[in-house]
């Protein structure tokens, strides 16, 4: 049988078009108060109850990432040891200090025990909840009915509230529970500080994520992005970043401070922000300086050739088709005629006016970013600029070939690769944008050494006008007035996750066009109040809700705000999936063309806790809406990784009449995505399924060879999806507070500009004692609030301990002296939105615009242990007005306008 | 066969996985690391680079612990390990003015939870015995897993593959041919106590 998964639309739109589902409720054998599911659980815990003293399988999610195969160990009914798999290809054996912190996620005296209910009706972050322990009947009855009510109502009165830590990689319900209960309000907490796709999806047409290819790069610009050794990744980038250094790859890091990864290679530190304009100083200088470029890509793979009209669109022929200057005639025609050999730069003369190839007119544009000008915003000297951008060309082996399993492909060994540092500003997906065009002036994309498409296949198809279909996002939602969702999607049809914007739909839902209220909230580890923006803000919205239950792991300021809350299970108690079938940073060596599928062999449940998607099985049982979403995961798939969607074969297909256990569905799933047999029991015994693709299959040129598609270097689509948004917008005269037009749709331009952002108009008109930048940045021992990472001892204490950058602000030493701070004296640090306490810590690795806080640290509520509470929290420090954010993405802007002071 | 590890400097990203991996398989007590990475910072603005030491016991060859040690409790095996037996430590600590490389920790209480004021956890109960109040404690390179064939905790779980162990006296072995062919230098060698562990430049 063939292994069928795919990478599907998961729009929700996408989903409910798939289902053919109707509004109407199917209550089958089931309704509020019958159809008991807690038989299933017993069932299951007997089946899965592991041996005493054996080694079982399981896999880290302790980041984001959950690429790393682990194993663990029970002696006399206690986790007592916790490892890497080593027959696994990504971590082999290791695991890094937060996969190694997994026992204490499991042993967590501050766990939610129980299910317990809210008795006191008054909400706030510093009041008493006075929970009551209630049974699972009653809470899973009590959430059934209110959800019930708000369904019969309108289901868009449900706000379903995501995020990573109830995503056990993404193997949750983000597809069915939209779909089935009609509410077009799922939102994640995560993706907002972090929205880094459109670029990658609009012009390599791959969600997530465009990495570098350790297994042959020779230089690498990682531009405000971890490469591996900052969070110490276990799954092959440190091993990978570390052999590439060794085997003589250059690595420069640009970032406002030094780190982990900049100190095994080249620290080009940069003002917080000015991104954009340093790769605007490299693309000039390769156009203008360095006059190397990969002209036969260029001309032949993009659509540099493509004629642009003075209104910015392509001057396409009768047929509609886009046309090119033709260098055997000099006369216009079609960009796929027969033989035609298109010319790179140049004019025609139409009789609507001269048309432009918009190679020619991204390079006239680009032609006052000089390395001087570059310099002037964003203090990386003009020298090293010039320096870099040579050295970029001079490694990219414009030319050269590879001879990869047999076929034979271009060889560009050198890659910029952005990640939230830079893209997280109003100006951010220009940046992003902008690091595809320089990859493509010297044809890195998609080939060996070069900057690849996260996950490989056929993706490069091109459409009706040669270029290459956009993905996920870059796709868009559709427009509709009024809008729908909270998050007002329907107006930032590119956005990747704006849920402070849902939540400010729910305070004040007029003001934003919405035509219902918030009347319930279904939370499963996301936490808008700690991890987001303007945490009071936050937390007032949810408290507003008139229901709200969320799933937790423990009692954080979601639950504390909650009118029920049911405990999940632990990490290693969770059965899960997981395909790795994609990295987010580098791929190696060791995992080019790596696909493997890993289980959770769950150990047994300390307290009362139930599977997250186990427990929404139940509720929606309880409602009646369980066959509607048995029958989304039959016609959509099985939901097995971030990307990974396995659809049934007719015999696995699940029974809509039916009641299953999450771990029967992905019993079929696995079986799916690997072979007939190979379901749990087959993962309990083996731990990891392993297939590797030929290293040709691993470079997206191979599906679409020179000449059969071209990647947009003129964003046209970005450009048409403007405007067909700008005009709808004002067709029906919708009004974002805040929010002008005009410098919104600026950003929907066809080639990156340099504009002044929000940020920089700030800073230059603001008041002047809000003199710095303040920065966030990962760390090894705190890289997300994920499984508790900031309230797990072995990692706080580590971090407390032995690393001065930890529970920090850092400031460079001139920067301290000027304001006469001491090393370890406490400090403020305040923005408009907020403020934070921290210790002083004095230090050569940060710019002097910057200060620098990182880890994901700070919390609100101490029924997390007193020292969380204590610690210096970022995210008091942002905000997320509409005309601040990334107008393309939704992204927060990261940096921020601060001052320091003594505390 | 002399135990020795050997730690690349060119590969350490500072992630702490060798600290809390020991932390892990020994349970040690709040505070207390038996194995750590130190981290430090190198050079001026725009040149600032971060610098990281592992350090642990060096189970030197010539070991001031052991020579000021009045009970024996701390011994050289004939494999290299230095070990300290808890029942005939009496907590005089000689050792711990003695060792030049801050390796050795003293149980000043019996075990607490690392979860501040909590009860120790079930996972913590399980090394209960192993931290007796008012004796001294260390690494001894993970000596049971070395015994049953395998590598020390730490060596096993580095995300950057930068720690080895092996055997010092076989000049085949891993650890004396990185020695041998990358220079692998001691700490404070000066000091004249020979460690076990070596490390490689950066």
């Amino acid at each position: 049988m063939e292994t069928r998964t795919s990478s599907i639309d998961l729009s929700r739109r996408g989903f409910l078009k798939l289902t053919g589902a109707t509004g109407t409720l199917a209550v089958l054998g089931g309704g509020i108060l019958g159809g008991r599911g807690s038989h299933l659980l017993s069932t299951a815990l007997a089946a899965t109850k592991p041996q005493e003293g054996e080694w079982h399988y399981t896999y880290c999610r302790m980041c984001m990432r959950g690429d790393c195969a682990a194993q663990y160990k029970i002696v006399n009914g206690v986790v007592t040891e916790v490892k890497g798999n080593p027959a696994s290809p990504t971590n082999k054996g290791t695991l890094c200090p937060r996969g190694l912190t997994l026992i204490q996620n499991l042993y967590n005296p501050y766990r939610v025990k129980a299910p317990v209910k809210r008795t006191n009706p008054k909400k706030g972050l510093d009041q008493d909840p006075g929970w009551v322990e209630i049974s699972w009947d009653e809470a899973l009855d009590t959430v059934a009915k209110k959800f019930k009510a708000i369904h019969d109502k309108d289901p868009r009165g449900l706000l379903v509230n995501l995020g990573f830590g109830g995503m056990d990689y993404f193997t949750s319900f983000i597809p069915y529970v939209p779909a089935s209960f009609h509410t077009p309000n799922l939102i994640t907490t995560n993706g907002a500080l972090c929205s880094v796709h459109y670029a990658t999806e609009l012009v390599q047409s791959c969600f997530p994520v465009a990495i570098a290819d350790f297994a042959y790069c020779e230089y690498n610009i990682a531009l405000g992005r971890t490469v591996a050794g900052n969070i110490g990744a276990a799954n092959g980038e440190t091993r990978g970043m570390l052999d590439a250094l060794k085997r003589g790859m250059k690595l420069v890091v640009v970032d406002p401070r030094s780190s982990p990864d900049a100190s095994k290679g080249e620290w080009v530190p940069i003002r917080p922000g000015t991104d954009l304009a340093f790769m605007l100083g490299l693309i000039n200088t390769v156009l203008y300086e360095v006059k190397t470029i990969d002209t036969d890509f260029l001309t032949n793979r993009t659509n540099g050739p493509y004629l642009i009209r003075a209104d910015g669109s392509y001057l396409r022929n009768a047929a509609g088709k886009p046309q090119v200057i033709d260098a055997r005639s000099g006369k216009t025609t079609a960009f796929d005629a027969p033989g035609v050999k298109p010319l790179l730069e140049g004019q025609a003369n139409t009789p609507a006016g001269d048309a432009k190839t918009g190679f020619t007119l991204m390079k006239e544009s680009m032609k006052e970013y000089t390395p001087e000008w570059a310099e002037k915003q964003s203090t990386v000297p003009a020298a090293t600029i010039r320096r870099i951008a040579k050295e970029f060309v001079g490694h990219a082996h414009i030319g050269e070939t590879i001879t990869l399993n047999g076929v034979t492909m271009p060889f560009r060994p050198v890659s910029v690769l952005v990640n939230r540092g830079s893209i997280n500003h109003a100006d951010g997906t220009v940046t992003d944008l902008s690091t595809k065009i320089l990859n493509e002036l010297v044809g890195a994309l998609d080939v060996p050494g070069s900057c690849l498409a996260c996950i490989h296949g056929p993706l490069l198809k091109p459409d009706a006008d040669g270029t290459v279909e956009p993905a996920r996002e870059a796709v868009g939602e559709p427009f509709s007035y009024p809008p729908q969702s909270l998050d007002l999607s329907q107006y930032y049809p590119y956005r990747h996750s704006m849920p402070f914007q849902a939540y400010r739909s729910v305070l004040e839902p007029e003001k934003y066009g919405l035509t219902y209220k918030v009347e319930g909230a279904l939370v499963i580890g996301g936490n808008v109040v700690t991890s987001l923006v303007e945490p009071d803000l936050m937390a007032k919205a949810v408290a507003s809700i008139p229901f709200v239950t969320t799933i937790g792991y423990h009692f954080d300021e979601m639950a504390a705000l909650s009118d029920i809350v049911m405990p999940d299970h632990a990490m290693l108690e969770r059965m899960a999936v997981n395909v790795f079938e994609t990295t987010f940073g580098a791929i190696g060596p060791d995992t080019l063309g790596l696909r493997m599928v890993m289980m959770r062999d769950p150990a047994p449940p300390t307290y009362n806790t139930r599977l997250s998607q186990d427990i929404v099985m139940q509720i929606w049982q309880r409602i009646g809406l369980l066959p509607i979403m048995l029958d989304v995961m039959n016609h959509a798939g099985i939901m097995m990784g971030e990307i990974t969607m396995a659809h049934l074969p007719p015999d696995l297909q699940l029974d809509p009449t039916k009641v299953y256990t999450i771990e029967e569905i992905w019993d079929r799933g696995l079986q799916a995505t690997t072979e007939p047999g190979k379901g749990v029991d087959w993962f309990k015994q083996n731990g990891i399924w392993t297939k590797f693709d030929t290293r040709d299959k691993c470079y997206n040129y191979t599906y679409f060879p020179m000449g059969k598609t071209r990647y947009q270097i003129y964003f046209e689509g970005l450009r048409t999806g403007g405007q067909k948004l700008r005009q709808n917008l004002e067709k029906n005269n919708v009004k974002l507070p805040g929010v002008d037009f005009n410098e919104m749709f600026a950003y929907y331009d066809p080639i990156p500009k340099w504009r002044e952002t929000p940020l920089m108009k700030e800073m230059r008109l603001g008041p002047k004692d809000f003199d710095l930048l303040g920065i966030n940045f990962k760390m090894a021992l705190s890289n997300f609030r994920l499984g508790g990472q900031d309230q797990l001892p072995w990692l706080t204490e580590t971090g407390e301990k032995l690393d001065p950058l930890y529970n920090s602000v850092c400031l460079n030493p001139r920067v301290a002296a000027a304001k006469g701070l001491q090393e370890g004296q406490m400090v403020w640090v305040e923005s408009k939105y907020g403020k934070t306490r921290g210790r002083l810590h004095i230090s050569e690795m940060f710019h002097p615009d910057s200060v620098g806080i990182g880890g994901a640290l700070g919390r609100m509520v101490s029924t997390l242990g007193k020292a969380p509470t204590q610690r210096t929290h970022f995210n008091q420090l942002l905000g997320a007005p509409l005309n601040t954010i990334d107008p393309i993405a939704g992204g927060v802007e990261n940096t921020v306008r601060v001052k320091v002071y003594a505390a | 066969m002399r135990y020795g590890m050997v730690i690349d400097l060119s590969r350490c990203v500072g992630c702490q996985a060798c600290t809390v991996a020991c932390k892990q398989k020994n349970g040690t007590p709040p505070e207390v690391f038996w194995s750590r990475v130190l981290m430090s910072e190198t050079g001026k603005f725009p040149n600032a680079r971060m610098q990281f030491t592992p350090i642990l016991c060096m189970h030197c060859e010539k070991p001031a612990c052991k020579t000021v040690c009045p009970t024996g409790a701390t011994e050289k095996q004939a494999n290299g390990i230095v070990t300290v037996d808890q029942e005939k430590c009496i907590g005089c600590r000689y050792c711990m003015v003695a060792c030049p490389y801050d390796a050795r920790e003293f149980n000043y209480s019996s075990l607490k939870s690392q979860y501040a004021g909590q009860k120790l956890t079930a996972f913590e109960r399980t090394h209960e015995d192993k931290h007796q109040v008012g004796k001294v404690g260390k690494c001894n390179f993970c000596a049971d897993r070395v015994q049953a064939g395998q590598s020390p905790k730490c060596v096993e779980t580095c995300p950057a593959k930068a720690r080895f162990f092996g055997n010092l006296d076989d000049p085949q072995s891993e650890v004396s041919q990185l020695i041998a062919k990358r220079g692998g230098h001691q700490l404070q060698a000066e000091l004249g106590t020979s460690p076990s562990v070596y490390y490689l430049p950066v």
